[in-house]
């Protein structure tokens, strides 16, 4: 009989505590690895734009899952090491060496999480596998990249494991040096009591701090950008700390301050569940923050899908033309004849047929951006670039509106919701030159015009299009050179089953027509381009499959075919959509593991408490009520202020973004609410299992 | 065999200071069953805890067979702990995933002793203490008044100089409780063992030879057998209502 051999007995008579300290290494590693295979797969790094929001939203969401990860599995560390506690300090007690059984508790640690974190990899390279698999097939039909592993995500993994295996071995070294044996063999009753009086005041500062924290980070930097015009940059997302601050202070009051005060009897109704809290508080609270935070990052990549589906689908409705597209008048494109001989294949009927004449003048403008030191630099350029232009008639052609715009005034086209930020303004262009550039038409800016099916890009800067006085008009236009007229058409069809087909061919028709002056991409302006010089970017080749209309696209001239564009768009972010929905699963898998674990440490730690006080006479039903009240504390208060706080984040960013509530941004706040009711329901379920294996532990 | 000088301990919780050992001073002989008795937080266990090198002290000595405690390096306590010291405590600390057994013959396997002796020793001492029949079982599955008989065979199996024991009845019925005072008594004369015993319980105290009364954390009396056991059991009774205040 050996010291190995005896420690070799411990670990067989005692495999549940290693099985849920292995489990919880394993999943952490298999979720993050899965995750990490899947983001960093040509697949998704391809539907990510590079520098977007939407990396930057799916990268931040990840470090919280990330987080959430390791909580759960120091946590599980940490109750494995309190396991052992009583075994070390019973060996060294006795008189082994403690150098000796601490670094037997470090090898056996680090055996644990190397062969847990490779069976993680494993896993998580396998559920990658099948997730990307899923992923590629189900976004096929816009999709040319395929899943594949890389070197970054493997890596990336590997290094997740290595920060996982730190925080343990630090916790495991800190363990084992400890000096004191009583302290060691009484690690498995050690208390956890929250510090210091908890009063009323520390639940209100922790009110303020959450909401200052929110609202600093929000509009501290909206502010300083439009009145100080200095751009503070992503340093203020620190402002964040104060919100989660502040939700600690509100959890640490819930858990630790319970008065008599005005409601005594209400006091000693849960007087034993409020006591037996207490002395786990510091812990619980702890955990109760990072579910809190979990289901925050979890709520918000669950948005995503139906925030742009929601934000894209309002847009469709607001297109005058269920078909519009543009293209110069030299390339040989789609004709009404071509374009009646095409309806007439599908039987399809053109209807409402409506063509227009623009032309493209040199003007000037203003480019907005934050210099090295962050300051909002506005830069005025006279000759900006080459805008859109098009007369009150040829507008009331299109559209059917009749504007009054006095001479030396303009209208600006715009999108339905268009807002004004730090880089975009309206009204920037004040001058619009001649073809040959010696005569200037000075130019007031009086407001804008919605007409989304007239709008490219995103409407503003270098594609802006504005809606001129006829006189002005043709002032402008004498003299211009045939490449820089362009013709708008739009049209609807009367309403037929064929429609998609119809617009599928007719997509495929107008991409193979357009001329090479038309393949651009969709920021390219040639008088930037002059402007700039080497260093101008947009100069690549247009994105576009005329045989596949869902694909990526990055093409100035893209038509936009309603129908055709809203059947299809979800296809065309399913990647992107996909990958949200997957980190929301991972927030999710961690905030019930964690829950789940809490809960089940809480019934396996007060389970003496429970034989006493059932000693002192209660019944079951009394016990089940004690127990009910501890647990409920895990999920009630996280969700409740998970789903209150990604609530008020919401209306903040929607009130920040144009400084109202429009319909589209109360049923983006109905649908937060939807989601926050299935999260509650989703943390309903997990109480109640969670309920079930309590009062199965307790035997109540 | 056991010599406690001048020895002080004190506790910080927060900005308050506890000081829970002032001026120690006594010496166990050997072959001795000695008891310390007290109110609580008069500082028995901090005392048993300092001489057991669980917990650092902050001022005095400590002496086993004229060596310095405080004087050895870790490697060198853990073999004194191993080899001349012997613990029993109120909680057992039983190994659970272990048999009795084998939880008997956890000092020899630390001293990296052969298998045929340990085994011979470990039978022996199991057979004294009454558990022979025990010794397949697991700590979960016997009585605790067996639990603690283990540890006391456990306490012995290298036979150590000196047996600390904190509590040993703390947590027995009367029943259990005198097994467990049998087995240190039978470890006095049959091994000459000296034992060194934190007790709240008189009765238990009663069997020792001397008892050291603390209060304060200091020594507060030193009584010593003379006569028949309930007549010390007496005096232990009337001392520790003086101590009480009369009650």
């Amino acid at each position: 009989m050996t010291l190995n051999h005896l420690f070799g007995k411990l670990k067989s008579q005692n495999k549940k505590e290693y099985r849920q300290f292995q489990f919880c290494i394993i999943l952490a590693v298999l979720l993050i690895t899965s995750y990490l295979t899947i983001l960093f797969s040509p697949l998704v790094q391809n539907a990510l734009p590079e520098g977007g929001d939407s990396r930057k939203q799916v990268y931040l969401i990840f470090g919280i899952a990330v987080l959430g990860c390791i909580v759960f599995s120091i946590y599980a560390a940490s109750l494995f090491l309190r396991y052992k506690s009583k075994e070390i300090g019973t060996f060294i007690a006795l008189g082994a060496d403690k150098r000796h059984i601490g670094n037997a508790l470090l090898a056996e640690v680090s055996k644990i999480i190397a062969v847990c974190s490779a069976a993680g990899i494993l896993l998580g390279a396998l559920l990658g596998l099948v997730v990307g698999k899923c992923f590629e097939w189900i976004a096929s039909k816009a999709n040319d990249h395929h899943f594949a592993f890389t070197s970054t995500g493997i890596l990336s993994s590997l290094l997740f494991c290595l920060a996982l295996y730190l925080c343990i071995i630090i916790l495991s070294v800190r363990f084992t040096k400890r000096t004191n044996i009583m302290e060691i063999i009484n690690e498995q009753r050690r208390q956890e009591p929250l510090k210091g009086m908890i009063t009323k005041r520390y639940l209100w500062s922790g009110i303020v701090l959450t909401l200052l924290g929110m609202g600093i980070a929000i509009i501290l930097p909206s502010i300083s950008a439009n009145i100080f015009r200095h751009f503070l940059g992503s340093w203020t997302n620190l402002f964040y700390l104060l919100t989660v601050i502040g939700l600690y202070r509100i959890m640490v009051y819930s858990i630790a301050a319970h008065k008599k005060g005005k409601k005594p009897q209400k006091y000693y109704d849960h007087i034993i569940t409020y006591g037996m809290l207490k002395f786990q508080g510091a812990s619980i609270v702890r955990n109760m923050l990072v579910i809190a935070l979990l289901l925050i990052g979890g709520l918000f990549a669950a948005f995503y899908a139906p925030l742009q589906t929601m934000g894209t689908s309002s847009l469709y409705d607001s297109y005058e033309a269920g078909y519009s597209y543009f293209y110069p008048e030299a390339a040989n494109e789609l004709t009404k004849s071509d374009l009646d001989e095409l309806g007439e294949n599908y039987q399809v009927i053109i209807e409402n047929y409506r063509e227009a004449e623009l032309i493209q003048v040199i003007g000037d403008g203003i480019e907005w951006d934050a210099n090295e030191k962050g300051d909002l630099v506005e830069d005025h350029y006279d000759e900006f670039a080459l805008y859109d232009c098009i007369s009150t008639s040829g507008y009331e052609t299109l559209t059917g509106k009749q504007l009054d715009i006095p001479e030396g005034q303009y209208l600006m086209v715009q999108k339905i919701d268009a807002y004004e930020n730090v880089f975009h303004h309206f009204g920037d262009m004040h001058k619009l030159y001649s073809g040959d550039m010696q005569a200037s038409l000075s130019l007031e800016y009086m407001g804008t015009e919605v007409c989304s099916s007239l709008v490219v890009e995103n409407g503003f800067g270098t594609n802006s299009r504005f809606i001129l006085n006829d006189q002005d008009y043709q002032a402008l236009r004498a003299g211009l050179p045939e490449e820089r007229f362009i013709r708008q058409v739009f049209f609807d069809t009367v309403e037929n089953k064929n429609a998609i087909l119809f617009s599928q061919e007719l997509y495929q028709e107008y991409a193979l027509r357009a001329s090479e002056d038309m393949k651009v991409v969709a920021l390219y302006d040639p008088c930037e381009e002059e402007r700039v010089g080497k260093e101008y970017t947009y100069t690549e080749k247009a994105v576009f499959d005329p045989y596949n209309p869902i694909k990526e696209v990055n093409w100035q001239y893209q038509p936009i075919f309603v129908q055709l564009q809203s059947e299809n768009f979800v296809m065309s972010l399913a990647v992107r959509f996909l990958l949200f929905i997957y980190v929301a699963v991972i927030c999710l898998a961690a905030t019930g593991i964690i829950s789940y674990t809490r809960s089940k440490n809480i019934t396996i730690r007060n389970q003496q408490v429970f034989a006493d006080i059932e000693k002192l006479g209660a019944n079951h039903a009394y016990l089940k009520s004690l127990l009910k009240e501890q647990i409920q504390k895990i999920y009630i208060l996280p969700t409740t202020i998970g789903c209150l706080a990604i609530f008020a984040f919401m209306v903040l960013i929607l009130w920040q973004n144009d400084g109202h509530f429009d319909l589209n941004d109360w049923k983006i706040l109905v649908i937060i609410l939807i989601f926050n009711l299935l999260i509650a329901g989703y943390q309903y379920v997990l109480y109640r299992l969670s309920m079930k294996e309590a009062v199965k532990t307790l035997g109540i | 065999m056991l010599r406690v000088n001048h020895l002080y301990k004190s506790y910080q919780t927060g900005s308050a200071i506890y000081e829970v050992l002032k001026d120690v001073c006594f010496d166990v002989k050997e072959g001795e069953f000695v008891a310390v008795m007290g109110p609580s937080g008069s500082g028995k266990t901090t005392l048993l805890n300092c001489i057991s090198c669980f917990i650092p002290y902050d001022q005095g000595e400590i002496l086993l067979d004229d060596k310095k405690l405080s004087a050895l390096d870790e490697t060198k306590i853990a073999k004194v702990r191993n080899e001349k010291l012997g613990f029993v405590f109120q909680d057992f600390m039983l190994l659970d995933g272990l048999t009795v057994f084998e939880n008997v013959c956890v000092p020899k396997v630390i001293k990296k002793e052969a298998y045929q002796p340990m085994e011979a020793k470990a039978k022996k001492l199991l057979s004294m203490f009454g558990i022979e029949e025990i010794a397949n079982k697991y700590p979960a599955e016997i009585s605790g008044g067996q639990k603690q008989r283990t540890a006391v065979a456990r306490s012995l199996m290298n036979n150590p100089r000196l047996i600390l024991a904190d509590e040993p009845t703390g947590n027995l019925d009367s029943r259990s409780s005198e097994a467990v005072i049998g087995a240190f008594l039978e470890a006095q004369k049959s091994l000459h063992a000296t034992t060194f015993m934190v007790t709240h319980d008189s009765f238990s105290a009663s069997y020792c030879n001397r008892v050291i009364v603390m209060k304060d954390g200091k020594i507060h009396r030193e009584l010593i057998r003379k006569g028949l056991r309930k007549e010390f059991l007496e005096e232990l009774l009337d001392e520790l209502r003086e101590l009480n205040g009369g009650e």
